[in-house]
């Protein structure tokens, strides 16, 4: 059992289950660069992180889920019999958290998300069957401010990450809930479909039904085109007068409306598009939804929304709003951008060496930042070249008495000490830390 | 700005799909016959639609695929927009925007087999065997009805599966009849009407809206027989 030797195992031993995958080397680094990223701009904005179990019952995680998306969840049972389930969508956890646990904290509660979530679904872009999600959620608090503060947060986690050209698109299901009063469950699904996949033939066939009054369909018909700066509220507007429920669309439009001067305020709103045909989103959302999109990615990196009745169900009734973003779309998309990972490989092999000088450097020099590979076979200098050329490695250190050997591309030089921290300050200086950007 | 890239199917959608662009002054190379598979295109900007006087000339890549392969394309991104039978689109069951329906492709999506299968009372057979290409939009029209039958998906010629004793009942896309007609089978049931569609990903749809809307806008008022 030496040598990395072939064996005869069976051959299932090499396989994974369909839409898992182990990362290694410079991709598991660069995943964690991202969580990294994205947990530091978390913390920057005053929001602290909840590790949630796993798995828990399903009942729990199941609240607020659409069909769909119970359907896609692992479920198992524990010993006792109840039906557990691996967690499919932060958000419920973070509520049942909320109030159940942190209910009697000073609100409004601040918190994020970094973690693995499992679905039954086909991979896709990026997305396999156990992705990793991060995340905010701030409860507690039903106001623009609260609207603004994470959608810009939003755009900040965007902008450290680097993406190129993203755009978000910001919704209100508050308007399309209000328009759609007094339907039938059946028209607003119809409806609802509809406009979801932009189909002008289906929504004429949905806003035929005898329920749809001539003030819903003349509204629902143009919802859509709806689509840009503050002119299509103004639209939106002149339109909700008549509706049936005009006083509760016209505070939907206002919301948003205000939502989007804070955005301008904080010098982003060439970041952020109003859509008010955006009709999509978890089941749970009550008011503005929004979603970040990149060029060359066909589908959203992140999405997120209000949602003021979800908590609810676990015991006390608090208003929040969050987003989950995509880790592994991010990677895809940096990855197509050529973004490099953070620097993984050491600075330098050095040769084994049972001088208690020799470690003494080596110890410093870790301690000064550098990735440091001591080699423990005992190579000789051939054998620690062609080992360093394998890994990558550009540069050797042999201990030479007081002095030391330093094999780069510039070939062999006897260095003494303080030459050779000269050296090591350089590589330090030319390389840009992971996580400082 | 990268042209818009457009996925179009080939068979017969196709010739009626690039005539479309045609009307719409894009020089288009494609058909039927050809080997090779991405074009790319260009076309003078007409004065109705020269908002941007610099831009006199537009360039647009067109993707010759499979139709069952168009909403893999655009659901993807790959290809920003395809022109795809609405038959090829729910089989796929692809998540993609459907904003214009396009006046060409009118098909229907049935239920046929023998004469002796008329008026058969399926909800009392057992073992009911049916073969189709669609196998997603099948499973999908007996489940509805609470019955369970047993799929036998086929790539092609799905007529021939009753006369041998395949299947007893087939459910295929019909245009005139005939072939079903000439085979000595009969239509059953409509299961959808089916014409071809335009579609749209949903990134591109929002972050390059409109360009996207001028290009509906256009194919629409040329599928309509209005002179662009």
């Amino acid at each position: 059992m030496k040598d990395g030797r072939e064996l005869s195992v069976p051959e299932v031993r090499s396989q994974i289950p369909h839409g898992v995958q182990d990362r290694f080397m410079v991709e598991a680094a660069r995943r964690r660069q991202v969580e990294a990223v994205l947990r530091e701009q978390f913390c920057r904005w005053g929001y602290q992180e909840v590790i949630t179990p796993t798995f828990e019952y399903y009942d729990n995680l199941t609240v607020g889920a659409s069909p769909d998306l119970q359907q896609a969840m692992y479920r198992f049972f524990d010993r006792d019999g109840h039906t557990l389930a691996l967690r499919a969508d932060f958000t419920p956890q973070i509520a049942r958290t909320a109030a159940t646990k942190l209910y009697d904290q000073p609100m409004p509660l601040r918190c994020f998300y970094i973690g693995s979530l499992f679905r039954y679904e086909e991979p896709q872009a990026g997305r396999k069957r156990e992705f990793t999600q991060a995340g905010v959620e701030l409860i507690g608090a039903d106001t623009p401010a609260a609207d603004a503060e994470v959608v810009a947060l939003s755009v900040a986690a965007l902008e450290t990450l680097n993406l190129p050209n993203f755009q978000v698109n910001l919704g209100q299901m508050a308007f399309f809930h209000a328009v759609t009063t007094g339907l039938s469950p059946e028209s607003v699904t119809a409806i609802r479909e509809a406009i979801d996949r932009k189909s002008t033939a289906r929504l004429a066939r949905a806003l035929a039904a005898p329920d749809v009054t001539t003030s819903q369909r003349e509204l629902l018909a143009r919802l859509s085109d709806w689509v840009g700066e503050t002119e299509v509220l103004e639209e939106a507007r002149a339109l909700s007068t008549s509706l049936p429920e005009a006083a509760a669309a016209m505070a939907a439009i206002d919301r948003l409306a205000d939502v989007y001067r804070l955005l301008q305020v904080y010098g982003i709103g060439h970041r952020v598009i109003l859509d008010l045909g955006e009709v999509r989103g978890m089941d749970y959302y009550t008011g503005i939804t929004f979603r970040g999109m990149v060029p060359g990615l066909g589908w959203p990196v992140l999405s997120g929304g209000r949602y003021d009745n979800l908590i609810a169900n676990f015991g006390r009734s608090l208003p929040a709003v969050g987003f989950g973003l995509g880790i592994e779309r991010v990677l895809l998309v940096q990855s197509q951008h050529g973004m490099t990972g953070p620097s993984i490989i050491p600075h330098l092999l050095v040769q084994g060496c049972d001088h208690s000088t020799c470690y003494h450097l080596v110890q410093r020099l870790r301690a000064r930042g550098c990735r440091i590979e001591v080699d423990i076979l005992g190579l000789s200098g051939p054998e620690l070249h062609h080992l360093a050329r394998q890994r990558g490695i550009s540069r050797t250190l042999r201990c030479a008495g007081k002095a030391w050997v330093l094999s780069d591309e510039r070939g062999d030089r006897l260095l003494t000490e303080s030459e050779l921290w000269q050296e090591v300050e350089a590589w330090l200086a030319g390389e840009s830390l992971p996580g400082r950007r | 700005m990268n042209p818009l890239t457009i996925a179009l199917p080939k068979g017969r959608l196709l010739d009626p799909a690039v005539d479309r662009f045609r009307r719409l002054g894009w020089n288009c190379r494609l058909d039927n016959g050809s080997r090779q598979l991405l074009f790319t295109e260009t076309r003078r900007v007409p004065a109705s639609e020269g908002l941007h006087a610099e831009r006199c000339e537009e360039l647009i890549r067109f993707l010759l695929v499979k139709p069952a392969d168009v909403p893999v394309y655009v659901e993807y991104g790959a290809a920003d927009l395809g022109i795809v039978g609405q038959d090829a689109l729910w089989e796929s069951g692809r998540d993609v925007y459907e904003p214009l329906l396009l006046s060409f492709g009118h098909c229907r999506l049935v239920l046929a087999g023998t004469p002796a299968q008329r008026g058969r009372n399926f909800r009392l057979a057992t073992g009911l065997r049916v073969a189709t290409q669609y196998p997603r939009l099948t499973r999908d029209y007996f489940q509805k009805q609470g019955l369970s039958v047993e799929l036998i998906p086929l790539s092609g010629s799905v007529e021939l599966a009753p006369l041998v004793g395949l299947a007893d009942l087939l459910v295929d896309i019909v245009e005139t009849g005939r072939t079903l007609d000439e085979n000595g089978l009969i239509e059953l049931d409509q299961i959808a009407a089916s014409q071809a569609t335009v579609i749209v990903n949903r990134v591109t749809y929002r972050l390059r809206l409109s360009e996207v809307r001028q290009l509906l806008s256009s194919l629409r008022s040329v599928d309509q027989g209005e002179i662009p």
